[in-house]
């Protein structure tokens, strides 16, 4: 592959992912700045791994779970390493989502995954099994817990 | 939920509008730097071929397929801190083989700490303990493995823990692969395995491609933990250090996971309670893809598919 080719290449996966990847990383990443770097880091990934993928839907499923986890790393070494203080200025700072987005976010990640993809997407539970490596039952029930809870969430924010 | 405004909301959220023109430039710099790496590479494996040569007319016949070292296998991975590691003291050497449907694995070596992941240096990288362990494929029938990634799935495994619930989607499982002189050769990796070790730890490997481990493939004794291959499975026993075993950091990789046994055909997750604090670990670093890992990136790097 010459350079140009790999760059063409580059370009079709960029352009082709990038509003897809930065809505799932969003799910879990602290801000749209974390959801950026997140979704550029997975593209250095993929151009360093040089993985070889079977079809487009695994190309897209590689892509997707890469994303997902990046933005729990991220999430978690915030939780582990930030003081206390920079936590709340951040949070403080933290943009302003909508109450369904805010919702979804503050979901356990096995379930807000599984809402994500299925509200905003539009993938099937099968769609999102094959895209989550994911048996088809256990997409149900997160899915199933996971409406259970947004609605818990929802009606504590109206209370 | 509403879908519709759902959707909305997620719209209304502003990501940088040159975040894409900014990503291509930083993939095209990188993709620039590797070439130019590779271009300085290319003397090193004229030696290496040479050194094979050589190798291949001074020994015997059984000898004549001089395979990689772990840190050969790292350094093809593009990952010299690896390759440095498999080196050092601290990388355990096994060789042992056994056969797994139509191919002999061996497992080659292991090693495990910090520092050893590529993607540290990566803007918002966190530190990673992990275990690295390289393994070759050949097959049983002599032919050479090209570029095919053989229908088998790696994970680790762990005494008195239930393979369905330990295992390398829990841990963190990575790998990369690449073919070379007729070998496949299958870097392994996943969070260190080494605080488990005060338990027998087992690298499995088993039919399947990315497969995670089942009742179907290997046997749990929940009164005694012990596992038990079935099939054409195999398990090769880990040699760690038991002191390094630390019941502190077991808790904080094994968390809030339960243990019950799943049937066959069920959900895992149905035996959790709707409210329930599980903590659920995502697929590992999404690596359950052949992934080859040619520095020169000859070939079709990002298109190539497999069907």
């Amino acid at each position: 592959m010459t350079q140009h080719e790999l760059e063409q290449d580059l370009h079709r996966v960029v352009d082709t992912y990038s509003p897809m990847l930065l809505r799932a990383a969003l799910t879990r990443a602290p801000s749209p700045a974390d959801a950026e770097d997140v979704v550029q880091d997975v593209f250095l990934r993929l151009l360093t791994y040089h993985p070889r993928f079977r079809d487009g839907e695994h190309e897209k499923a590689w892509l997707l779970r890469a994303t997902l986890n990046r933005a729990s790393d991220l999430r978690r070494g915030r939780r582990d390493d930030v003081p206390l203080e920079e936590a709340a200025k951040a949070a403080a700072e933290a943009p302003d989502y909508g109450p369904l987005l805010s919702a979804v976010r503050s979901l356990p990640e096995a379930y807000s995954a599984v809402i994500h993809l299925y509200y905003y997407e539009g993938y099937s539970i099968k769609e999102i099994a094959r895209l989550l490596a994911l048996p088809v039952p256990t997409v149900g029930t997160r899915l199933a817990r996971g409406r259970e809870r947004l609605r818990n969430l929802l009606k504590e924010e109206e209370a | 939920m509403n879908r519709e405004e759902y959707r909305r909301e997620v719209d209304a959220v502003v990501f940088c509008p040159d975040f894409q023109a900014r990503t291509m430039a930083r993939l095209t710099a990188l993709a620039q730097e590797k070439e130019q790496k590779t271009m300085k590479n290319r003397p090193l494996k004229t030696g290496l071929v040479a050194a094979v040569l050589a190798a291949a007319l001074t020994v015997t016949a059984a000898a004549a397929v001089v395979m990689l070292r772990p840190q050969d296998v790292a350094q093809h991975a593009g990952n010299e801190a690896l390759a440095a590691a498999f080196e050092s003291n601290g990388a355990v050497t096994v060789n042992e083989s056994k056969t797994v449907g139509d191919y002999d694995v061996t497992l080659m070596g292991l090693v495990s700490g910090e520092g050893l992941s590529r993607v540290e240096g990566l803007e918002n990288g966190v530190p990673r303990d992990k275990t690295y362990a390289v393994l070759a494929y050949a097959r049983t029938d002599g032919t050479a493995i090209e570029e095919d990634v053989p229908e088998l799935t790696v994970s680790p495994l762990v005494e008195g823990y239930a393979p369905w619930q330990l295992n390398a989607w829990t841990l963190g499982g990575g790998t990369t692969t690449f073919a070379q002189d007729g070998t496949l050769y299958y870097l392994f990796e996943c969070d260190n395995v080494e605080p488990f070790a005060d338990h027998a730890v087992y690298l499995a490997v088993y039919p399947g491609t990315h497969t995670p481990p089942s009742a179907e493939l290997f046997s749990f004794d929940e009164a005694t933990g012990d596992i038990t291959a079935k099939g054409e499975s195999v398990l090769f026993s880990l040699p760690l250090d038991p002191a390094k075993a630390d019941a502190q950091k077991v808790q904080d990789l094994v968390g809030g996971m339960f243990w019950a046994q799943p049937e066959a055909s069920q959900d895992p997750e149905a035996g959790e309670p709707a409210d329930g604090n599980v903590v659920f670990f995502t697929d590992p670093d999404a690596e359950d893809v052949e992934i080859t890992a040619d520095p020169a990136f000859s070939g079709n790097v990002l298109a190539e598919r497999k069907q």
